[in-house]
């Protein structure tokens, strides 16, 4: 058998299963068929129950009618649970091994069941228990020995076998089937189509490359600002700054005519016939140049003041402690051992003569030689560098002085420009009184050229003092335009990263567009093949002698032609539904490709006896190589039924119910 | 169709695709969606991100030092 194969379903103390029970359901390659035969209620639905809650932690039957309630019971075997005390819990397992043509993995999954404390219902005291499962685990066959290892990774093999989401379509319960094509089943259908179509990879490629292109969206959102608007704000401090330039501009050529006026008013006045005026004039232009000189040697004489301050400034804020420090180091040389003349010349003396004042001969003791040597080392060190520093500060102080006396000197020689200024800048101020006032000078004329000349030079005060203004104006605009084009290219760079975004963003769109398309043609090919093998399967296995046309919309609807038309899918008989839905679970079993046993539990329940047969020979027939378990009631597994399929049937079990125990017996 | 024959299926469409950069980069997803599937911590959001960078890069933006 090329299909994966259930060779053995082991089952401890699960359900009415008590003890270990071996169901042995290994097929060979001309039988693929397992027959469990039982009454109802005698355990069959609990098989695919084991099943599913070996490896899926879930049981698929869950039918309410069943006379022991599947939900409401312990996992554990109620005859084990009988002598348990209120807090012991006793464990269960099932074991299921799958291969091809040997066994090769062997999953198993334990149980537990608790007992809990008592209730009382209806004055009866009922016991109360509480189930858990334990984790999926694996031994896997190594080589063709009896070498079995475990594997780490259980899950991920049962994936490759039967994945979770496939597994209805394999392991089911052919009597619910008949609800199947229930109203809402398109939901359904739709489901299980995509369930087999193996398009979990695009699937997955959408999904991620969606929320990538939700971050790129989300991150472009975030970004450029009001270009046009922060264009227009840079544009306007330029504007500005132009403006405030030509205004400074207009002033200077305004102050360039003051000037020229003021020249000729010098011109004039130095002109003049009178003695007097034309004496002040020139005495003026001489006080005016040298004041132009005496700005440049006030600035110069600043600066020494500077210089002189920055080294005199060390040693006279420090005089008092450099005073301290000297008198201290000339207590510390003036003391008996600091002296170090005297212990220094002491030492010497002692190497020099050989002995030592304790009377040791030197010459004959190497040990305190070396010891006198080094304290003369010590000695003369620590004596030197005393005496280096106290040096070095007597003359920092001699220097400090001198320093002190320039630094006077450069204040002194300030004070006198600025005295000598005040004069010279007085003196202008008297000339100009002087030529102003008809009393002193009595020349009208010049009087004229004063009034004008001083109206001309406060005009050109008045201009320097707002070109000064300006110049202050001019430079914080140039800072505003600076911040204004910073902002202005930080925006330009976001709105290009944003455009990029946008074009890997449509980039995505298009990818995603692709695979969705892809993953359409995908779906459709599996539709129209499912609908092929839907009309193939309905048409051999309805009783009826009758064509059917069925098909699968692309909505996922199924539609049924009979020779009359329609039929609508309500009208069928519950049978009818069944062969249907089985015709669709066989359908996607074959179509999926899962190399993987199918298990049907009462696969014929709802199918009165003429088509049983047709039924249990045909669709073991359209799922060739594979093993194919069905859980049938005496009923179903009638000898008719029996007789058709006995030929590919590899192994034959009654389920023996007595006492709420069932027992696995050979047929 | 088995999960094999799906996914030819997939690739033989990708294939088809004229424009270059977007056939190669559904390749390279695919490709790197086969190995999420075995590692399904594996992450994708830089990958893709890179990828994607690789095919619409940042070489059109502009250097605005000068205006």
């Amino acid at each position: 058998m090329n299909n994966i194969q259930i060779f053995e379903i082991e089952i401890e103390d699960y359900r009415q299963y008590v003890d270990n029970q071996t169901i042995d359901l290994r097929n060979s390659s001309d039988k693929h068929i397992n027959i469990v035969e039982g009454q109802n209620g005698s355990g069959k639905s609990n098989i695919l129950n084991a099943i599913t809650l070996c490896f899926y932690g879930e049981e698929t039957h869950t039918d309410s009618n069943d006379e022991e309630g599947l939900d409401s019971d312990p996992l554990v075997s109620k005859k084990r649970l009988q002598d348990l005390s209120v807090g012991d819990s006793v464990q269960g397992h099932i074991e299921i091994v799958l291969g091809k043509e040997e066994p090769q993995y062997a999953f198993r999954r334990t149980f537990s069941t608790a007992r809990q404390e008592d209730i009382t219902v209806n004055e009866r005291r009922e016991p109360q228990y509480n189930s858990s499962i334990g984790d999926l685990r694996l031994r896997q066959r190594i080589g063709g020995g009896n070498d079995w290892k475990p594997n780490p990774n259980p899950e991920n093999i049962l994936q490759e076998i039967l994945p979770t989401h496939v597994h209805e379509y394999f392991l089911f319960d052919g009597e619910q089937l008949d609800e199947f094509f229930k109203t809402g089943y398109t939901d359904l259908v739709r489901a299980a189509v995509l369930d087999i179509s193996h398009i979990e990879l695009v699937n997955s490629a959408v999904d991620h490359l969606k929320k990538v292109q939700r971050e790129f969206e989300s991150e472009s959102s975030e970004l450029g600002g009001d270009i046009e608007n922060l264009q227009k704000r840079k544009e306007k401090a330029s504007q500005e700054l132009e403006r405030l330039q030509t205004k400074k501009s207009n002033l200077e050529a305004d102050k360039e005519e003051a000037e020229n006026k003021l020249d000729g008013v010098y011109t004039d006045l130095a002109g003049s016939a009178d003695d007097e005026v034309r004496e002040a004039q020139h005495r003026r232009v001489y006080l005016e140049e040298r004041l132009d000189e005496q700005d440049d040697e006030l600035l110069s004489a600043k600066k020494d003041v500077g210089n002189s301050l920055a080294k005199a400034g060390g040693v006279a804020y420090n005089t008092n402690a450099l005073t301290y420090a000297i008198e201290q180091l000339e207590k510390y040389e003036a003391s008996e051992n600091g002296i170090p003349g005297l212990t220094e010349e002491l030492l010497r003396a002692t190497i020099s003569n050989n002995e030592c004042i304790c009377g040791t001969d030197l010459s004959e003791c190497e040990s305190a030689r070396e010891h006198i040597e080094e304290l003369l080392d010590e000695q003369t060190s620590e004596s030197q560098d005393a005496i280096e520093g106290r040096l070095r500060m007597e003359r920092a102080l001699e220097e400090g002085d001198d320093l002190i006396e320039d630094l006077l000197d450069d204040l002194k020689q300030l004070e006198d420009k600025r005295t000598s200024i005040a004069e010279n800048e007085d003196e202008l101020l008297s000339i100009a009184n002087r030529l102003e006032d008809e009393d002193i000078i009595d020349n009208e004329r010049a009087k004229g050229l004063e009034e004008r000349r001083q109206s001309i030079q406060s005009r050109i005060s008045s201009i320097d003092r707002d070109i000064g203004e300006l110049d202050g104006k001019i430079e914080q605009q140039k800072e505003v335009i600076e911040e204004r084009r910073e902002e202005w290219r930080e925006a330009m760079k976001e709105q290009d990263e944003h455009n990029l975004l946008i074009k890997q963003s449509e980039f995505l769109d298009e990818s995603i567009d692709w695979f969705s398309e892809i993953k359409s043609e995908v779906l459709e090919k599996v539709r129209g093949d499912t609908e092929a093998r839907l009309e193939r399967y309905y048409n051999d296995l309805i009783w009826k002698n009758e064509d059917y046309e069925v098909i699968l919309t692309g909505e996922y609807e199924v539609r049924l032609y009979g020779p009359d038309g329609r039929k609508n899918l309500g009208s069928l008989s519950a049978g009818e539904r069944q062969v249907l839905a089985l015709s669709f679970m066989a359908a996607l079993s074959k179509i999926s490709g899962f190399s993987a046993p199918v298990v049907i539990d009462t696969p014929l329940g709802r199918i009165s006896s003429e088509p049983k047969q047709l039924i249990a020979q045909n669709v073991p027939d359209y799922l060739d190589d594979t093993q194919v378990t069905f859980l049938m009631t005496d009923v179903e597994y009638d000898e008719d039924v029996r007789a058709y399929i006995s030929n590919e049937v590899a192994n034959e079990y009654h389920l023996d119910y007595q006492d709420g125990v069932t027992e696995v017996t050979t047929r | 169709m088995n999960d094999s024959e799906v996914h030819s299926l997939i690739l033989e469409r990708v294939d088809e695709i004229e424009d270059d950069d977007i056939r190669s980069f559904m390749r390279s997803v695919l490709e790197h969606e086969r190995d999420i599937i075995n590692e399904p911590r594996a992450e994708y959001a830089d990958q893709y991100k890179s990828l994607v960078d690789d095919y619409v890069g940042n070489e059109s933006l502009g250097d605005y030092s000068d205006e």
